[in-house]
């Protein structure tokens, strides 16, 4: 008896107890199918996790100033003067392995106009190398250069959603708006419409919405209240032969260096993209090692509802057994039989199982908006756990039906 | 001429209990090709497990049985299975048919079993199939489910099975046992027209009626042959 003999005869038995079979498969369809959606919704997070990280910057590392009460603030204010050009100044003589050092300041405008549109929009002051950064696109226009910096120049290059609110389908290029009391003038229109995404709540600013202009034009040109720090968020950029792992060194030697500029008052905090990552696959593996053993015990329960049904079968059928015996079966054609039987139900169980994960992985994504990954490795996975799943509970069964006396088999009520 | 069956002081023990049943003690027995041989006795009397030391069902526990000059004693489990695929074809007192498979995938199911050289293909099988249950007057049935035939045609379906790997014994074990007399009658007759047609018949059954188509009795009690003649119809 072949391979093909005994999957005929399996399909045509499960056919035969179509709900029973149906009943035992469930447990390997909800196995099969909760691992591959668990695993979705980790690749999906993981994903996400990624391409969050690499927006800001795998070879980044980014010191923000941190936000305190007044209280607090007057106080720390007297040993330190917060994020400030000397410390862009210092990171850049002092720290090993950095390419740039840029500056950012924010500031929330009262008023965004141009014309009689209004628009809710943030202003950043940046230099001139945050572009390649940050990796902002442009879609018209151009970003500023070292000379609208020195100028002071009064330009700003806008988000999408900015344009749209202020210009409508108009060019925007050459046209001027007005922030708070300055007049700026259009240069460059980003592209893409990016969310903002946070993980592990650290979160990217969405372009969008933002209003960049050089960062001399802020300093100078926009009135900040005296207690804030002079600027609000420092990128360093290391150079790109360094390894990914040398902003992890970096960030702590910014840390010794901004102690000290700062008197020791933590005023800032310091973000290391790489640092992130590590902390995400950690969270991530947990999340997997959780999940995969709630799916493994489903895994469980239906490769024990197999067992089960299968010892049922082989009773059921001692007669057919013996008679197969009686007229040349050997023990390895009984046993082969059941296993085939065992490993069909197993397998059709998981190739539905693989179905509803994908199906339910789907909804996740568009009930939960929770991003969704489906990867060919946890479908290989599944499967293959699945075909052991029956591969498991086949052979007992099968083994007890082969060793079956083909004498009582055939007296057997 | 050569015996197909040779059964020489063959025992079979059982040990039950601390206490020793000895279902056959010491029959010997030549059965040769194309005989027509019918075994009796009562229950209890051995003739099953005779049939089955003589249908490779089960191994003597003493003395010696060679079937097709094989002995039976020197075979493993795998090597008994292969033989009865070979020589013999069995027919039972309740049928025994796979419910769910129709006429002709039951007459084919020995021929799954087979193996090397003898592989069949399934087309192959099917037109075997076929041709046994020509054989045994059900040709037209083919595609009917054992639970859509009517006693006497189950058992011709079974008989069909029997003779489809053309087997050198056909064993009956009580095979008019579930039967009316009529169907019986039928059935007999089918067994008579294959004995006359050259194949070894082995009857066991408790009915005189059944074993008076035999040419020749072989009657046990307690584990031993009482006589071994043959009857009129073997000297006729």
């Amino acid at each position: 008896m072949n391979f093909t003999e005994a999957l005929r005869s399996a399909l045509a038995n499960l056919g035969a107890h179509k709900l029973r079979s149906l009943l035992t498969m469930l447990g390997v369809i909800f196995g099969v199918g909760a691992v591959i959606a668990m695993l979705s919704i980790g690749a999906g997070a993981e994903r996400q996790t990624l391409e969050m990280i690499e927006r800001l910057g795998i070879r980044n590392v980014i010191v923000k100033a941190k936000t305190f009460p007044d209280d607090d603030l007057r106080e720390i204010r007297q040993k330190s003067a917060g994020l400030s050009m000397r410390d862009v100044d210092a990171m850049l003589m002092s720290v090993p392995g950095v390419e740039t050092v840029a500056p950012k300041i924010d500031i929330e405008p009262y008023q965004v106009l141009a014309g009689r549109q209004i628009a809710e929009a943030k202003l950043a002051g940046v230099s001139a190398q945050y572009a390649d950064l940050m990796s902002l696109g442009l879609q018209d226009g151009r970003f500023f250069d070292p000379v609208d910096e020195r100028q002071h120049a009064q330009i700003a290059v806008i988000g999408q959603g900015t344009r749209r609110t202020l210009f409508g389908f108009d060019d925007a290029i050459g046209r001027r708006l007005k922030v708070n009391d300055v007049w700026l003038t259009v240069v460059g229109v980003l592209n893409g419409n990016a969310e903002t995404e946070t993980a592990d709540g650290i979160s990217v600013e969405n372009p969008d919405t933002l209003i960049y202009v050089p960062i001399t034009t802020a300093l100078r040109k926009f009135d900040r209240r005296p207690l804030d720090s002079p600027l609000s968020e420092i990128i360093v950029k290391l150079k790109d032969e360094l390894p990914m792992e040398a902003s992890i060194s970096t960030g702590r030697v910014l840390e010794q260096l901004l102690s000290q500029l700062h008197g020791a008052a933590e005023d800032y905090e310091i973000v290391v993209p790489q640092t992130l990552l590590a902390q995400s696959r950690r969270t991530q593996r947990l999340f997997n090692i959780v999940m995969g053993s709630i799916a493994g015990i489903s895994l469980l329960v239906g490769g024990i509802g197999i067992m089960n049904i299968m010892l049922a079968t082989v009773l059921e059928r001692t007669r057919e057994i013996g008679v197969r015996r009686a007229v040349g079966a050997k023990k390895k054609d009984i046993l082969i039989q059941f296993l085939v039987e065992s490993f069909t139900i197993s397998g059709l169980g998981g190739l539905v199982g693989v179905v509803l994960g994908v199906t339910i992985a789907k909804l996740i994504a568009l009930s939960a908006g929770w991003p969704t990954l489906v990867t060919l490795s946890s479908v290989l996975l599944a499967t293959l756990v699945s075909l052991a799943v029956g591969m498991v509970s086949g052979i007992y069964p099968a083994r007890r039906a082969a060793e079956l006396d083909p004498i009582e088999s055939l007296r057997y009520e | 001429m050569n015996s197909l069956i040779q059964l020489n002081a063959v025992e079979r023990h059982y040990h039950l209990g601390g206490e020793t049943v000895r279902a056959l003690d010491g029959v010997s027995c030549s059965i040769a090709q194309g005989e027509y041989v019918a075994i009796m006795g009562k229950s209890g009397s051995g003739k099953s497990t005779l049939m089955n030391i003589i249908g490779c069902l089960d191994t003597p526990t003493g003395g010696n049985y060679q079937l097709a000059e094989r002995g039976v004693e020197t075979l493993d489990d795998d090597e008994l299975a292969q033989l009865r695929n070979d020589v013999l074809g069995f027919v039972f007192q309740s049928f025994n048919l796979l419910p769910r498979l129709d006429a002709v995938d039951n007459v084919a199911l020995p021929l799954i079993y087979r193996e090397g050289e003898q592989r069949t293909t399934p087309p192959e099988r099917r037109t075997l199939a076929k041709a046994a249950l020509e054989r045994v007057g059900l040709g037209d049935r083919g595609d009917h489910l054992p639970n859509q035939l009517s006693g006497g045609q189950r058992q011709r379906v079974a008989i069909a099975r029997a003779l489809v790997n053309q087997p050198k014994v056909l064993l009956a074990d009580e095979p008019t046992g579930n039967l009316d007399s009529k169907t019986s009658k039928e059935i007999m007759a089918l067994f008579d027209q294959l004995a006359e047609a050259g194949t070894t018949v082995v009857l066991v059954t408790h009915e005189d009626d059944v074993a008076d188509h035999a040419h020749r009795v072989v009657e046990l009690r307690d584990g031993r042959i009482l006589r071994d003649q043959t009857t009129r119809n073997g000297s006729a």
